[in-house]
């Protein structure tokens, strides 16, 4: 098979190219895989934290405000019992509250399933890209390495000779 | 809580594969045998083929992220 090769430097350029591709390509895959993971960590540990400490304080929240309530609703001021609304709506507002912490805490465990199944995915997708850094280019790395040997040896061999050499 | 930024490690993919995708077409300029189709094939092709399989997936997972820190918080 004949050679042509216009500029033997251009194939070198081609090599210090991809070598850059390489290094470019495995710093933005470590930095994707690192961000997924801080994400995966958020979901596994600090939003089921933080939940739980919401919800024992809403737990905390009902309790004082029904103890509020139910206090105002013996009240007789003058013969007659107290309406007690402002109680009756703290009391319902603690209620919401703590609902609200139990559905966020159901949806956090449920997300955090989710997302350690997209992460996998994720992971083992960009597998297949680092196995081609890792094995591929280093192989087409070193045959653009052994051309342009080849090439300035054959250069080499076939420059004209001067007189008197 | 920020959502794990993927698109910023994609963009740098990209752009990566651009500029080297860019070096070969002026490396082409001057090999012109069947060695640099051959090469082309067998080690060019598939890294495109591969990263042009990735974009895609880096940005659902992206997303899927963000809705997951969306309602996962207050």
């Amino acid at each position: 098979m004949s050679a042509n090769v216009r500029d033997i430097d251009a194939i070198r350029a081609f090599r210090a190219a991809l070598i850059i591709f390489a290094e470019d390509a495995e710093t933005a895959i470590q930095l994707m895989l690192m961000e997924a993971q801080k994400t995966l960590g958020w979901i596994d540990h600090d939003a089921p934290f933080y939940w739980k400490t919401q919800t024992r304080k809403a737990y905390d929240q009902v309790a004082s405000s029904r103890v509020s309530y139910e206090n105002c609703r013996m009240r007789t001021v003058a013969g007659h019992r107290s309406t007690c609304i402002e109680e009756k709506q703290a009391f319902e507002k603690a209620k919401r509250r703590l609902q609200h912490c139990l559905d966020q805490t159901e949806l956090v465990r449920k997300w955090a399933n989710t997302l350690r199944h997209e992460t996998d995915e994720f992971r083992g997708r960009l597998a297949g890209l680092q196995k081609l850094l890792s094995a591929d280019i280093p192989k087409a790395i070193a045959l653009l390495e052994k051309t342009t040997s080849l090439l300035e040896s054959y250069a080499e061999m076939t420059r004209p000779t001067r007189e008197g050499e | 809580m920020r959502a794990g930024n993927l698109q910023s490690g994609s963009g740098q993919l990209q752009d990566a594969l651009e500029k080297l995708m860019l070096a070969w077409n002026t490396t082409r300029d001057a090999w012109v045998d069947q060695k640099a189709v051959d090469f082309e094939e067998t080690y060019l092709q598939p890294i495109v083929e591969e990263v042009g399989l990735i974009l895609p997936v880096i940005g659902k997972t992206s997303q899927v992220m963000g809705r997951a820190v969306r309602e996962c918080e207050e």
